[in-house]
């Protein structure tokens, strides 16, 4: 091997083992935005429920959200809602919310009221009537779910479905503070 | 950023598409090395395998700790849009499955980790792309003029350092090869420039694992560089004598 090889290795060590040193972590303040993206804090709504009740996705700090955009007509969306219905059951005394947040603007209101009693959904049902929060979250396919955790930040986004059980959970573990276990 | 490209009615998911090009560019570079090497297409028929299996066991690990309930859940496991993946268990699949069919088509080992060394940078930096369509693995909190909005603020664009510093190694591993002689010193030699590269991005990465002030992957990227290194030093050696086998 030629000499500049071991110098250029025994540099690059040298190197590293500076900038492993110099890079260690420090603390750093950070501001959050909103944007309907992984890593960002949730952009901020308040939509009414089925019962007429008013949802602020502000109000629920502190508690793990699963956001779901959804719609009667859509195949996926309703294979997937049992899911939800289960773990929502499940984890909801752990901090759990799910949301489900309806096209409205694309559906009708009395099969909302005939889907949530067919399949029986205990969460909020929140309707988009004017379509505003799906353009605030730029949803471009239904479903499309959300996955924000305790301090309001997106964890993760599925567009598509449907999602199963287990997808759910494992994404859920990642948000309750005392995972899923 | 840009996870889905919308074309017409397809939404496309933009990492899957991103990581496809990487193995199809990985794999074609193989082909020509096994080529070369009068072995055909064997090394990348053989990468395929490892991948192909490697990816299936990842993903199915990733999931077991939930229980499998359905063969629909099986389905929806093993679809590019979700990255969720255990890593050990794939790379260690992978590398099994690579091992034996290498062993079966009498392949000596060191030849073909110098001929797997492509795959690696074209994965990686389709990996970092990827990440960079999705926001994930974002930067530290900066304010030089070259940041990015990601990751709830401005932040160092890490995924284009990690993207340009794998091809910038590439092309050094590239140029440096033909220089070693003995089998196994080009993937030594890309060991060491790949870990290179992850000790400098690492250390602007937001949210790594920690241990005693320093960031776990860069320890172990150290660790490669040291590794490579040290080896590369005892191959080339004049007085070396390693089999080919």
């Amino acid at each position: 091997m030629p000499k500049s090889w071991t110098a250029g290795i025994v540099l690059m060590m040298l190197i590293g083992g500076v900038w492993l040193v110099a890079s260690r972590v420090r603390e750093a303040g950070l501001p959050t935005w909103e944007a309907p993206q992984p890593g960002y804090r949730a952009p901020s709504f308040s939509l009414r429920t089925l019962e007429g009740e008013t949802v602020s996705v502000a109000d629920l700090r502190g508690r793990a959200v699963i956001l779901n955009f959804w719609a009667t007509w859509c195949p996926p969306c309703r294979a997937e809602m049992p899911a939800f219905q289960r773990l929502y059951a499940r984890y909801r005394d752990r901090g759990l919310i799910v949301l489900g947040v309806n096209a409205t603007s694309g559906d009708d209101l009395a099969t909302v009221f005939a889907f949530r009693h067919q399949y029986g959904l205990t969460f909020p049902i929140l309707l988009d009537e004017a379509g505003q929060v799906q353009q605030r979250y730029r949803v471009t396919a239904l479903p499309t779910t959300f996955f924000i955790d305790p301090q309001g930040m997106i964890r993760d986004v599925v567009i598509g479905g449907p999602l199963s059980e287990a997808a759910i959970e494992a994404r859920l573990s990642q948000l309750l503070p005392s995972g899923t276990r | 950023m840009f996870p889905v490209l919308s074309l017409g009615p397809l939404a496309l998911p933009v990492r899957p598409i991103l990581l496809l090009l990487g193995l199809w560019l990985g794999l074609a570079q193989i082909e020509r090395e096994g080529r070369r090497k009068g072995m055909g297409a064997t090394l990348a028929t053989d990468a395929l395998w490892g991948l192909a299996i490697g990816y299936g066991v990842g993903r199915i690990t990733a999931w077991l700790p939930y229980g499998i309930p359905s063969p629909g859940d099986l389905l929806f496991m093993l679809r590019p849009l979700d990255p969720s993946i255990a890593p050990i268990p794939a790379l260690l699949s992978a590398a099994g499955i690579i091992a034996w069919r290498w062993h079966r088509h009498r392949i000596p080992w060191r030849t073909g980790l110098d001929a797997m060394v492509p795959l690696m940078f074209a994965l990686v930096i389709a990996w970092a792309l990827g990440d960079w369509a999705e926001g994930r693995r974002y930067g530290e909190p900066t304010s030089i003029p070259f940041l990015a909005l990601l990751g709830g603020g401005e932040r160092h664009p890490v995924q284009l350092y990690e993207a340009g510093l794998a091809l910038l190694a590439w092309i050094v591993w590239n140029r440096g090869r033909s220089t070693l002689k003995a089998p196994g010193s080009a993937f030594l030699l890309a060991l060491m420039l790949y870990s290179g590269v992850r000790l400098i991005v690492e250390g602007f990465r937001a949210e790594n694992l920690v241990w005693m002030g320093f960031r776990v992957p860069q320890l172990l990227a150290f660790a490669g560089l040291l590794i490579g290194g040290w080896g590369l030093a005892q191959t080339e050696r004049p007085s070396s004598s390693i089999p080919t086998g």
